[in-house]
């Protein structure tokens, strides 16, 4: 029972990075309706711009934070601006395939740039390692789990409590509408984006805590298609409930499943339970149903 | 006839650039070495590598070359991916002429060469020395009588495996057993020392508690580290990575979090300077067996030759490209080193660079600091264990050089 637990909120925890790093891409969804196949890229390019500003420039790490994700920000604003922008109006599909050339072009501008090795990446965190005899949680795992929490929570707060995240969900919600009222969709559009950037610039630090930063952990980033296809691509609910359904899945497997002789299958196991969850419900467990009249 | 004369001087000028003299081509050919190193993908990019060849080559030309012939060393990114290095071979084994292109001298990784085995060995007949240590190729299973071409700078994985478990049981003070935590990468690389490990840890005595895989993709291996952490083992010996790899620092923290006095032994790749970089203070104390020399190590006179000449040029070689410069002056040095005892025996040919390597007593140049070998292995039977410094940032020598033919007996 003690391991279960273990592995059950060590799952937990990894599962709150990947609720970040679904929330970005839930974000630029309900926003633009496209899906952001650069998820990976833009994780590492966050990683790297507070890289800069903590390891290389030595600031203290609650200067280089909000620098590093107010970079990642413009970054996600610049993007917008050159390559989302420009097709406006046009089939919500077209957004989604450039989004997989720009994967393309940043993953080889990233290698061009910073190479394919690692960085060490150790940022310098009260020690907060939970040793509860037969559970351990160390304390990059429970920091990675709290700045998730914290930085989920304050996005949430943006988009619920703040002026300018009601004009969000209202362009979010229809962009004509908001059009009607006066709201200037395009500038929400590029804001989005930008908050979109941020937030997975976040889930990269985190990741990159937990190991070494290189262009190679982009990979990290495709994680993000089963948690908000599984918890609805559409719904911000939903990236927290995929995050932790595939973080814990993950740990469970990789704890019974692959010693009894399942090797890789926790790499496996998030689309096998997304293959189960589109079963039951084809938009994600906590998505909005469409109905289109035809 | 002025212009009869004329029209003659033409032609022959025409037929000296159109048709130049046989016998000076001959002599002045440049001598062609395929060589395949990683320069992106999965594994990472090991430009040291690149850069220890370049500046290799340059060393070597400006001396005038083998025996009055140019060398090039032909460098290709595989990208550590085994498709990727076949294209690159065949490319070069279709396009290069057969008595320019001499060998093969790179990267070849171990999947590359169980691919390659038939058309190497038997149709091509290219030597070809790799910075693989695979057994099934330089083990018992393989060696020169199953792939006369194959050939390797250091001993395989299972000999580096032997080397690290001798060192378990000497260094061990409990008086039970050692309990062993092995862990390796799903691959043909991190399966390869496996069944000698298993046979040999019967032989002396170490249990096993716990076996491993893990994913070179993973970015969390918190349950392998778990299961590993309930078995509760004495020393955890991980195999089949590199410093390039991402998983491989997730896995040095993980453990130093979960098990921060479980010392942890590696083999040659684990064994390298972009292990410290990557891993920062997670890497200190590392153990592993290396088959090269360190870039601190002044005093060898190899590493004295490859850092004059990296000064000559003006390369400053960053933290984390030491190993990978090493390896490629290494690789550079051996392939120069046997077309020209070939070259000197009159037989310039991919056979006679066979018989030079096989021949060779060769020590890079005083790399084994006076230590004897036969290369008739097809490896070079040497190696030593080192261990991380974290504060340092290199890897400090606990043994001298050891010949494993004698050691593991």
């Amino acid at each position: 029972m003690m391991d279960f637990l273990q592995f059950f909120c060590s799952g937990l925890l990894n599962g709150l990075v990947y609720a970040l790093l679904g929330l970005g891409l839930v974000l630029i969804f309900r926003a633009s309706e496209a899906f952001n196949f650069a998820v990976g890229e833009f994780l590492v390019v966050g990683a790297f711009l507070f890289y800069f500003f903590y390891f290389n420039w030595g600031l203290p790490l609650l200067i280089a934070l909000p620098l590093g994700l107010g970079a990642a920000g413009v970054f996600g604003g610049i993007v917008e601006r050159s390559v989302i922008k420009p097709l406006m109006g046009r089939p919500h599909l077209s957004m989604t395939i450039i989004t997989l050339g720009l994967s393309n072009i940043l993953a080889g501008g990233l290698q061009a740039t910073v190479g394919s090795n690692p960085y060490n990446f150790s940022v310098s965190l009260p020690d907060l390692t939970l040793d509860l005899g037969p559970l351990i949680f160390p304390s990059t795992n429970v920091w990675a789990g709290i700045l998730s929490l914290a930085f989920f929570t304050m996005i949430l707060l943006f988009l619920y409590k703040t002026r300018w995240g009601l004009v969000i969900q209202a362009t979010s919600e229809s962009q004509p509408k908001a059009l009607c009222f006066g709201i200037n969709a395009q500038s929400v559009l590029l804001l989005v984006w930008a908050i979109a950037a941020a937030c997975i610039g976040a889930s990269g630090i985190v990741i990159s805590n937990l190991g070494a930063l290189s262009s190679q952990i982009s990979v990290v980033g495709l994680r993000a298609i089963p948690v908000v296809l599984i918890g609805g691509l559409d719904s911000i609910a939903g990236a927290l409930v995929g995050g932790l359904i595939v973080g814990i899945a993950e740990s469970l497997t990789g704890a019974y499943l692959e010693p009894a002789g399942l090797i890789g299958f926790k790499e496996v196991v998030p689309y096998f339970v997304l293959l189960i969850a589109l079963f039951i419900r084809p938009y994600g467990l906590l998505g909005r149903v469409r109905i289109e009249r035809v | 006839m002025k212009t009869c004369f004329r029209i003659t001087v033409l032609l022959s000028l025409v037929c000296l650039f159109v048709f130049p003299c046989p016998t000076t081509h001959a002599q002045s050919k440049v001598i062609e070495i395929g060589a395949p190193i990683p320069l992106g993908g999965v594994g990472g990019a090991y430009v040291g590598i690149g850069w220890g060849y370049t500046d290799c080559q340059a060393y070597i030309n400006e001396k005038g070359g083998v025996r009055g012939h140019k060398i090039a060393y032909l460098l290709e990114d595989n990208r550590w991916s085994v498709p990727t290095e076949i294209a690159v071979i065949n490319r070069l084994l279709t396009m290069e002429p057969k008595d320019q292109l001499l060998l093969f001298c790179g990267n070849l990784i171990t999947g590359t060469l169980k691919a390659m085995s038939d058309k190497i060995n038997k149709e091509v007949r290219i030597p070809s020395i790799s910075l693989s240590y695979s057994v099934e190729m330089f083990g018992k299973q393989g060696g020169p009588a199953k792939y006369p071409y194959y050939f390797s700078v250091g001993p395989d994985y299972s000999q580096q495996v032997g080397l690290l478990l001798r060192y378990i049981k000497k260094v061990h003070k409990k008086k039970s057993e050692p309990r062993l935590a092995v862990v390796y990468s799903p691959t043909e690389y991190g399966r390869d020392p496996l069944a000698d490990l298993k046979e040999d840890v019967k032989k002396l005595g170490i249990k096993i508690v716990a076996e491993e895989e893990m994913a070179i993709t993973a970015s969390d291996v918190t349950a392998q580290v778990l299961n590993i952490r309930k078995a509760k083992p004495d020393y955890i010996l991980w195999h089949g990575f590199l410093p390039g790899m991402p998983v491989s620092t997730v896995f040095l923290k993980t453990v130093k979090q979960y098990l921060p006095k479980v010392p942890i032994l590696g083999t040659h790749y684990q064994t390298v300077m972009g292990m410290i970089t990557a891993g920062g203070p997670a890497a200190d104390g590392l153990i592993g067996v290396s088959t090269s020399v360190m870039w601190h190590e002044t005093n060898n006179p190899f590493v004295k030759l490859a850092h004059e000449q990296a000064k000559k040029r003006g390369r400053e070689i960053p933290v984390g490209e030491e190993s990978n410069y090493i390896g490629g002056w290494m690789l550079g040095l051996m392939g120069a080193h046997a077309v020209d005892v070939a070259a000197a025996s009159g037989d310039m040919t991919r056979e006679g660079v066979k018989k030079a390597l096989e021949a060779s007593t060769w020590d890079f140049d005083g790399m084994y600091e006076g230590a004897t070998f036969s290369y008739a292995s097809h490896k070079v039977p040497m190696a030593r264990i080192f261990k991380a410094s974290y504060a340092q940032k290199r890897w400090n020598a606990m043994t001298p050089w050891l010949n494993v033919d004698k050691e593991l007996k």
